[in-house]
C-alpha cells in the first residue's frame, strides 16, 4: 500500500479539552458519545462500509490513532481500515487502541440506523456531526442512485488541513484576564442503584420541535432554559426532597464555542456552564425556576466568562512544571481533577440544537438522536437534538432506576406536547450471580 | 405502539412495562420499531478470567506454605510463583499486543531474564544466567526486531521505541561488568557492542524517521 510521505509524518498534539480524555476513560465513563441518523428505510451494511471508507479519505481529521508519548498523548495517521459492524451490544461503549483498528471512533448500524460513536478525544458532538453528515450523504448516493443528492456546502474550508486541525482554545486564550481558579462546589447526586456491569440504559423522548419551542417561547424563554428548569424541577420532586442534603441541584450545559469565535476546526471546541438552584430548606415554583435557569444562561453565556474559562485551562496546560511531569503521573492528576468536576453538577444537559439537511437527503431521515457516556460520579446524562420537526431528548443512565425522566417526560406531556418512547429495555436482565 | 396511561406517553418498542414507571403497557396497533440491539454478554469470560486468578492466588499460596513448612533447602515455591506470574503477564500481554512485535520481545527478554536469574540462583547459583542468558535474549530480542523492522518498514514507528529501549538495556547491562558481577565476561561485551551498533546503524540507514520519531515521543 503506498502512503503518502507527508501522512508518513503527519502528527499533532492533542486539543486543550481532548488531553483530558484518554486518563480518565475507562470501561465505566468511557468519554464516548453517539450520534446516530435514523433513516426511513433499513441500512446496507456493505454500502455503509464503503461509505465509511470514503468519508475517512474526504475528512482526514478523523483518519488517526492515538500514541502515547513521554510527556503527552498525540495523533499519527492511522493507515488501517475502519470496520463497520451491525450494533449487537449496548451504546457508548469504550473505545480504546485495541478496539476499532486503532481508530478512535465507530461506525455500527442496526436497523434503519447509522449510529456514529466517537470518543471524546477525537472531537466534540459538533465536529462529529460533521462527519456523520458527509458519512449520510455518501451513503445515501449509493443506496439511492437514481436520486440526486446534493451536499450542503460547509462554511468551513473543506481543504485546509491546517484550518480543521487546529486547536482554537490556543488561539482564543489570548482575549481572556489573567484568570483564577474558579469556585468549586460538590452538587447534589441522584441515588440509586447501579446497573449491572458497564451497560447503560437510554430512555429516549420523541416529539415535535415546533411545538416545544412555541411552548418555551409561550414562558419567555429559551428551549435550553426551559429543559435546564424541567431538569431541576424533576430532580427535585423525585430524588432531592427525600434526600435533603445541603449541596445545590446543579445542570451542566456543554456550549459549543464555535457560536462565540470564529473557527473551521473539527477538533474539541467546548466549554461548559452550570445553572445551580438551591433546594435546602426551600421550595421554587416551576416558573421561579425558569426564570432562575434562564438568568443564569444569559449570565454565563457572555464572551467575556467563557473567555476567562478557556484562558484558565489553556493556562494550566502550558505550565512549564506540569509539562514536564510525565504522562503516567499527569493522567493520575487529570483523573482528579476530572472526577472533582464530574461532582459539581447533579446532571449534564447538551443540546446540540438543529441539524439541518439539503431537502432531498431530509427525505430520507427519520430523525437524530445524541446519546451521551455516563460517567462514575454522574450516573444521568441528557441531550436534545431536533431536525425537521422531530426533536429528541436522550436520557442516558447507569442507574437502574428511571424517575427523573419520568416526571420530565410526564410534565412534557402535561403542557400539551405528545411524547413518544423509545428505550434500549429489555425484559430478560443480565443475571448477576454465576 | 403501545401506550402508558399513567404517563399519558406511547411506547414505540415492543416492551411490556414502561420504561418510565414500570406500570404494563397497553397495546394499540401492532406495529413496532426495533431501535436497539439485545445487549452481548461478556459475562462469561471474565468468569473464567477470575476463576484463573483464583486457581493461581490458590496454586501460589499453597506451594509457599508447604515449601514453608517443609524442611528441605531449595525454595521450589518461589519457583512455581514466578513461574506463575511469567505466565500471567505472557498470556495478557499476547492477547492484548499480539501484532505488537516490539513489546512482545521486550516483555520476554524481561521476563525470561528474571525468571532464569531465580533458577539459576535456586539450583546452585552456577551463574549461568546472568553470564550467558541475559546478554544472549538482549541480543537475540534486538536482533528479532531489527529483521521485523527491515521486513515491514511502515512499521517503523512502532517498532523503534521498542529497539532504542533494548539497545540502552543492552548498554546499561555494562555497568554489571563495573560492579563484577558476571563471572564469564565477552557476553556483555557482544552484547554491549551489538546494542552500540544497532543505535548507530539507526540514526545512519533511518536518521530521517529515527530523529521525527523521537521528536513526537518525547515532545512537551
Amino acid at each position: 500500500m503506498k502512503i503518502k510521505r507527508e501522512e508518513e509524518y503527519y502528527w499533532q498534539r492533542l486539543d486543550n479539552a481532548a488531553k483530558i480524555f484518554p486518563a480518565i476513560s475507562n470501561r465505566f465513563s468511557p468519554s464516548v458519545f453517539r450520534l446516530t441518523v435514523k433513516l426511513t428505510s433499513a441500512v446496507d451494511g456493505d454500502i455503509l462500509q464503503r461509505a465509511t471508507e470514503q468519508a475517512l479519505k474526504d475528512m482526514p481529521s478523523f483518519n488517526v490513532k492515538l500514541r502515547r508519548g513521554l510527556f503527552w498523548y498525540y495523533f499519527e495517521k492511522n493507515f488501517a481500515v475502519p470496520v463497520v459492524k451491525e450494533d449487537n451490544a449496548f451504546p457508548c461503549r469504550r473505545i480504546d487502541k485495541f478496539s476499532d483498528n486503532g481508530f478512535l471512533f465507530r461506525v455500527l448500524y442496526f436497523e434503519k440506523k447509522i449510529n456514529l460513536e466517537v470518543f471524546h478525544v477525537l472531537t466534540d458532538g459538533t465536529g462529529a456531526s460533521h462527519f456523520l453528515r458527509h458519512l449520510v450523504y455518501l451513503y445515501l448516493q449509493e443506496a439511492f442512485p437514481q436520486e440526486q443528492f446534493e451536499e450542503e456546502t460547509p462554511s468551513r474550508p473543506a481543504d485546509s488541513p491546517l484550518a480543521l486541525d487546529e486547536d482554537s482554545f490556543q488561539k482564543y486564550q489570548r482575549l481572556g484576564d489573567e484568570a483564577e481558579k474558579p469556585p468549586f462546589s460538590s452538587a447534589y447526586h441522584v441515588e440509586g442503584v447501579r446497573v449491572f456491569g458497564a451497560e447503560m440504559k437510554v430512555v429516549q423522548g420523541i416529539f415535535s420541535a415546533s411545538q416545544m419551542v412555541a411552548l418555551a417561547k409561550s414562558k419567555g424563554v429559551t428551549v435550553t432554559a426551559y429543559f435546564t428548569a424541567l431538569l431541576l424541577e424533576s430532580i427535585y420532586q423525585e430524588s432531592y426532597r427525600y434526600h435533603e442534603k445541603k449541596q445545590r441541584v446543579s445542570v451542566c450545559i456543554p456550549v459549543n464555542l464555535r457560536n462565540f469565535y470564529k473557527t473551521d476546526t473539527m477538533r474539541n471546541f467546548f466549554s461548559t456552564i452550570g445553572v445551580a438552584a438551591d433546594f435546602y430548606n426551600k421550595e421554587h415554583t416551576f416558573d421561579e425556576l425558569l426564570e432562575l435557569a434562564s438568568h443564569q444562561l444569559q449570565e454565563e453565556l457572555s464572551a467575556k466568562m467563557l473567555a476567562d474559562k478557556i484562558r484558565y485551562n489553556v493556562q494550566a496546560e502550558k505550565n512549564l512544571a506540569l509539562r514536564f511531569v510525565p504522562l503516567f503521573f499527569k493522567n493520575l492528576g487529570l483523573k482528579l481533577i476530572y472526577q472533582k468536576g464530574e461532582k459539581a453538577h447533579s446532571i449534564t444537559l447538551s443540546n446540540l440544537g438543529r441539524m439541518t439537511f439539503p431537502k432531498e437527503i431530509a427525505a430520507h431521515i427519520d430523525r437524530y438522536e445524541f446519546l451521551l457516556s455516563t460517567t462514575k460520579s454522574q450516573g444521568l446524562k441528557t441531550t436534545a437534538v431536533s431536525t425537521g420537526d422531530v426533536m429528541v431528548y436522550t436520557f442516558t443512565s447507569n442507574l437502574e432506576e428511571m424517575q427523573v425522566a419520568k416526571r420530565f417526560f410526564r410534565m412534557l406531556v402535561a403542557e400539551g406536547i405528545p411524547v413518544t418512547i423509545a428505550s434500549n429495555e429489555r425484559e430478560e436482565k443480565a443475571d448477576e450471580n454465576l | 405502539m403501545k401506550t402508558c396511561k399513567a404517563c399519558g406517553v406511547t411506547v414505540e418498542n415492543r416492551l411490556e412495562n414502561c420504561p418510565l414507571c414500570e406500570r404494563p403497557l397497553k397495546e394499540v396497533t401492532p406495529d413496532y420499531e426495533r431501535d436497539y440491539p439485545g445487549v452481548r454478554s461478556h459475562r462469561r469470560y471474565r468468569i473464567l478470567f477470575k476463576a484463573v486468578v483464583f486457581l493461581s492466588l490458590a496454586v501460589g499460596a499453597v506451594s509457599l506454605f508447604i515449601d514453608y513448612i517443609s524442611p528441605s533447602q531449595m525454595l521450589w515455591s518461589y519457583l512455581v510463583v514466578a513461574a506463575t506470574l511469567y505466565l500471567w503477564v505472557s498470556v495478557l500481554f499476547a492477547l492484548r499486543s499480539s501484532h505488537n512485535v516490539g513489546l512482545m520481545v521486550l516483555v520476554q527478554i524481561l521476563g525470561l531474564s528474571g525468571l532464569s536469574v531465580l533458577v539459576d540462583y535456586l539450583t546452585g547459583n552456577h551463574h549461568w544466567a546472568i553470564d550467558y542468558v541475559i546478554p544472549g535474549m538482549t541480543v537475540l530480542g534486538s536482533l528479532v526486531i531489527t529483521l521485523t523492522i527491515l521486513v515491514k518498514p511502515m512499521h517503523f514507528r512502532d517498532y523503534l521505541l521498542y529497539q532504542l529501549v533494548i539497545a540502552l538495556f543492552g548498554l546499561l547491562c555494562l555497568l554489571l561488568l563495573w560492579f563484577d558481577i558476571p563471572i564469564v565476561r565477552w557476553g556483555y561485551y557482544a552484547s554491549g557492542f551489538y546494542s552500540a551498533f544497532t543505535v548507530l546503524g539507526m540514526f545512519l540507514f533511518a536518521d530521517r524517521k529515527t530523529k521525527h520519531e523521537l521528536k513526537k515521543r518525547f515532545h512537551f
